[in-house]
Parts: C-alpha cells; sequence; structure tokens
C-alpha cells in the first residue's frame, strides 16, 4: 500500500524521472509561490480524476474509456479553475492560462490510464497522492533555484545568500531552460551517473 | 443488451451530462464572488489613484486612442477628478494602467498599474512605489519626458535599463493629459 | 506596423510557443532527436492548429456564448480538438495517403500537445476576431516548427560532439533550448 504512495515520489517521479509535465515547470517556476499554487492545483486535479476514474472504470466500455477520461479530467480542471479564481485570486493571476492547461498535462490522463483504471478507489487515492507530491516537489526544486538566485528571494521575502546579487537571467524564459538543463545534471551525476 | 451504436453513446451523453451539471454548479457559486472581486479592486483602484473619488460616473471615449476607461468623480454637483485607464504598449505587450487627475488644480493625484507582463526585475518594477510614487503631484501643464535622472518638475525619473516600459508608462500618462487638457481642464 | 503583421510576428519570435510561453514542451523534446521527426511533428501541428483555431473560434462565438455557456470553454474545446484530430486522420488516410505517411503517426499524440488547446484559449482570452485568430495560429505554428526545426537540427550535430556525461542527452539539450530562447529575447521591445 506505502508502495502506492511513495513511487510517485521517488522511483516514478513524473517530472525528474518520467519526464512528463515539463512545460507548467518551466513556466510556472518563476517564483517559489506560483510553483506552488501549480503544485496544490495539480495534485487537486490528480487525486479527484484518479478516484472518479477507478470508481466509474466498470460502467465505461473499453472503447469510449478515452474520451470518457478527457471529460472527466477537464470537468475537474475547469471546477479548479473556477474555484482558483474565485479564493486565490493571485495565484490565479500567477498561473494564467497553465490552470486550463492541466487537461492536457500527460501525466494526469497517463494515471487513469495506467493505475486508476486497473485498480481499487484507495490505492488510486495514494498514487494521485503520491504523484501530485513528487511532481509538487520537483517544481519547488526548480523555483527554489531560480527565486533564490534569480531575484534574491524566498517566497516573497528577502533571502540573499552570501551577499551573492541576483541573476536576474535565471528568472528569465532562457533561466528556465538553463536551470531545468542543470538539475537533471546533477541528478544524473548523483544517481544514474555511470562510467562508460 | 443494447446495441453499441445506442449503448456507446448513450453513456458518453451521461458522462457529459453529469460533467456539465457539476462544473454548472461550481460556475454558479464561483461567479458571484469573482464578480464581487473584480468589482471591489476596481474601487479601490479608484480610490488609490484619486482618494478624493466619490460619486463616478462614465464619460464618452474617444475613438482611437489608448484610453480605455474614462469616469468622473463628482462631489456637491462639481466634479473634483478625472479618472484615466490607459493601455500603452509596454516591452512585452500591453500595459494596463490607471491615471487619477484632480480637478480643478490639474496635476495628477496618483498612477496605478492594473495589469503588466514586463521582464520581471526590470520592466516589471514599473508596478513598484518606488517608480510610481513619482508622479503624486506632477502639474500637467507640461508634457511629461522620460530622464535618467530627472531634476526638472516635468521630468521622470526612468527605471534602471528600463526604459522602454518607464517611456510606455508615460506615453499613457501623457495620452490622458491630452485629452483633459483639450475637453475637462479649466480654461 | 499593421496590427495583423505585428501579430505574425510577435507570434513566430517575441513570443514563440516553445521558447518563451513554454508551451508544447514534451514534443519539443521528445520528437527532436532527428530532424524527420521533427518537420513531420511540426507539420502535424500547424495543420491541425490553424483548423482548430478557426473551428474554436467559431463553436465559442456561435454556440457557447449564445448559450451562455462560456464557463465550459475548456471541456467543449478538448472535445471538439480530440475529434478534429481523429477526422483528420481518417481524412488523410482515405484521400491523401502520401501526406499521411509523412505525419501520420504523429497525429494521435497531437491531442494533448498544448500548444493547440493553448492557442485555441489564448485566442478566446485576448479577444481576437477570426482573422486575428488564424494569423495568431499561423504564426505560432510557423515558430513551433522553427523552433522544433533548428533545435533538432542542433541535436543532431550534438550526438556528434564530445559532452560530460553527466550532461548528455537531455540536460545539454536543455541548455541548448536556454541560448535559443535567450536569441529570441533580443527582438522583444519591436512593435
Amino acid at each position: 500500500m506505502l508502495k502506492n504512495l511513495t513511487n510517485g515520489i521517488k522511483k516514478e517521479n513524473p517530472l525528474l524521472v518520467q519526464l512528463l509535465g515539463v512545460c507548467p515547470a518551466l513556466a510556472t517556476t518563476t517564483a517559489l509561490k506560483s510553483a506552488i499554487g501549480m503544485g496544490a492545483a495539480f495534485t487537486l486535479v490528480l487525486v479527484f480524476s484518479n478516484i472518479i476514474i477507478s470508481l466509474i472504470k466498470n460502467f465505461i466500455p473499453n472503447n469510449i474509456r478515452i474520451p470518457c477520461y478527457i471529460v472527466v479530467i477537464a470537468s475537474l480542471v475547469t471546477v479548479t479553475e473556477l474555484v482558483i479564481h474565485a479564493y486565490f485570486p493571485a495565484t490565479y493571476e500567477a498561473l494564467g492560462i497553465f490552470i486550463p492547461l492541466i487537461v492536457v498535462n500527460c501525466i494526469i490522463l497517463g494515471r487513469a490510464e495506467a493505475f486508476a483504471s486497473k485498480h481499487g478507489v484507495f490505492s488510486s487515492l495514494l498514487d494521485g497522492v503520491g504523484m501530485g507530491i513528487g511532481y509538487t516537489l520537483a517544481l519547488v526544486l526548480i523555483a527554489t533555484c531560480r527565486e533564490l538566485f534569480g531575484s534574491g528571494t524566498l517566497l516573497g521575502q528577502p533571502a540573499n545568500i552570501a551577499g551573492l546579487p541576483p541573476v536576474l537571467f535565471l528568472v528569465l524564459p532562457a533561466g528556465a531552460f538553463l536551470t531545468m538543463g542543470f538539475l537533471f545534471a546533477a541528478l544524473n551525476y548523483l544517481f544514474h551517473y555511470r562510467r562508460a | 443488451m443494447l446495441k453499441d451504436t445506442i449503448r456507446l453513446p448513450l453513456i458518453l451523453l451521461i458522462v457529459c451530462g453529469l460533467s456539465a451539471a457539476v462544473v454548472h454548479y461550481a460556475h454558479e457559486i464561483a461567479t458571484p464572488v469573482i464578480a464581487h472581486r473584480q468589482h471591489q479592486n476596481i474601487i479601490m483602484g479608484y480610490t488609490q489613484v484619486l482618494p478624493q473619488a466619490v460619486n463616478l460616473e462614465d464619460m464618452p471615449l474617444p475613438d482611437d486612442s489608448m484610453i480605455t476607461g474614462i469616469v468622473r468623480s463628482e462631489k456637491d454637483g462639481q466634479p473634483n477628478g478625472y479618472i484615466y485607464t490607459v493601455t500603452p504598449n509596454g516591452y512585452n505587450g500591453q500595459i494596463h494602467l490607471m491615471v487619477g487627475i484632480s480637478y480643478p488644480h490639474g496635476t495628477i493625484s496618483g498612477v496605478k498599474i492594473l495589469q503588466q507582463t514586463e521582464t520581471p526585475g526590470l520592466g516589471a518594477k514599473c508596478t513598484e512605489p518606488e517608480f510610481l510614487s513619482q508622479f503624486a503631484g506632477k502639474p500637467l501643464q507640461k508634457k511629461l519626458v522620460v530622464k535618467k535622472t530627472a531634476a526638472k518638475e516635468s521630468e521622470v525619473q526612468a527605471i534602471t535599463a528600463s526604459t522602454v516600459t518607464s517611456k510606455a508608462v508615460v506615453s499613457g500618462i501623457n495620452a490622458a493629459r491630452k485629452h483633459y487638457l483639450a475637453n475637462y481642464a479649466q480654461k | 506596423m499593421d496590427s495583423s503583421f505585428a501579430l505574425l510576428f510577435s507570434s513566430i519570435f517575441i513570443a514563440n510557443i516553445v521558447l518563451v510561453q513554454f508551451l508544447g514542451i514534451c514534443s519539443f523534446l521528445g520528437v527532436s532527436k532527428n530532424m524527420r521527426n521533427a518537420a513531420g511533428m511540426s507539420a502535424a501541428v500547424a495543420f491541425v492548429m490553424v483548423l482548430s483555431a478557426i473551428v474554436t473560434w467559431l463553436v465559442y462565438h456561435y454556440v457557447l456564448l449564445p448559450l451562455a455557456l462560456d464557463y465550459l470553454k475548456t471541456i467543449v474545446f478538448i472535445l471538439t480538438i480530440a475529434s478534429l484530430v481523429q477526422l483528420v486522420e481518417m481524412f488523410l488516410k482515405k484521400k491523401m495517403p502520401a501526406l499521411y505517411k509523412g505525419m501520420g503517426v504523429f497525429l494521435p499524440l497531437i491531442t494533448t500537445n498544448c500548444t493547440i488547446l493553448g492557442i485555441a484559449l489564448l485566442n478566446i482570452q485576448k479577444q481576437y476576431d477570426l482573422w486575428l485568430s488564424v494569423v495568431n495560429a499561423a504564426g505560432t505554428a510557423i515558430g513551433y516548427t522553427l523552433a522544433l526545426v533548428v533545435f533538432s537540427c542542433i541535436r543532431e550535430r550534438l550526438d556528434q560532439s564530445l559532452v560530460p556525461d553527466a550532461m548528455k542527452d537531455l540536460p545539454v539539450a536543455l541548455i541548448t533550448a536556454s541560448c535559443m530562447s535567450l536569441a529570441l529575447m533580443g527582438l522583444a521591445g519591436i512593435h
């Protein structure tokens, strides 16, 4: 049971291992706050979509399952978008188009197809929570690097380490690619680095 | 068992119907909250750029201009200020800002950036008080110009390394100034 | 500058969908290992993007708005795009087998390519009329093609060069993308 939860955090981390959901990982990580908002919205949709799909899987004929999943996911995303717009306006502004685009985030449809449609409700819930946390942690990692070194703040509070001047470049689009490139290189070096 | 040609669309229809119902319900709850907050934000913006704003009334808009909104504030039947919403082109797209002009003095009472997509850390600094506070109290007789180091009253201190953004904001204010002088200013 | 031309220029370069707006990164990293695949994917995306921009715009303005159902747009758009992709696939398979051979394998991937839904939603959000929506979609498609094809050419060369082990493949590709994005930044501020 516990394996369902931890699987998404480390072994099958959606972003760092499976390389899915890269677009929001680049676009919403300029500040830690928006990364956490994105991670929370994503986790919410994923957990509910996993629960609902594992509940309805027996009623849905096999050949129309994908359209049904898409409808369920798109509705969940729209509800999430409305909730964020109504109660977290600052997050809504910061994430913009990337909230509705959770619909086409391959992780959610991928988990529905690969996990929730084959497992019970409780396992699917755990899987959703695990994957959500894994994805959020990866976003937080990137956003921390970019906000700390790029604007010299953390969660909007000044946090200048060792008196380094902020490297504005990291907050710009080009800096997103660079941060992620070096992050992946570091992970390769630390965990999968094999001498030929 | 029903035939697949009927059964499959039927199931799809049920799924769509249920989903639409849930979304509709969420929409019913969220919309008033969103509308209320947006209304509050606009009112708050008005009082930020024109502290004496009361009894607001929409004024006719000029064609072919970056001015997208004019509101007159009136006290005891006398106008006491005007608020312009202008959208000049910045470095990365349109900047939406509000300019308050107090009447009859004809001075700027405040400027507020409503929406912008300028470069973070550079042009995006246009939302900070450090840049915006210099506008309050400026007279409108002369057109405002952007300078690296502002000395005169009609000069505006540019944001470091973001001249395009600074110029964009000032061009919006100048558009409001021109319209105000032509239509509302005391002769 | 004429507004539709300015929009075309900005959607190709300044607001390049992949390198500046970060949409479609999955396909950008996934199919850019060789130029043939990159070109096939770009053609498929370009075709569906312009088509879906027209259809979603019409659906939004002639179906959703009159019925006051605009809050259902995300759901309706994704379904429209998914059906459109199916139709295009069937049509090409039957009528233009040569074209189908070139880009057919990429078509099913397009439904979950966020550029298509992204552009459909952005056209509505920015309140473009039908013509500007088409211009925006076409410009974005050109920008996508440009980024993907150039990137795949660079990656083909990178395969031949000496790269530290830990940086091989993905990290060095991302750093390349960073340089390309930096180059486009130089064009911002042109109106």
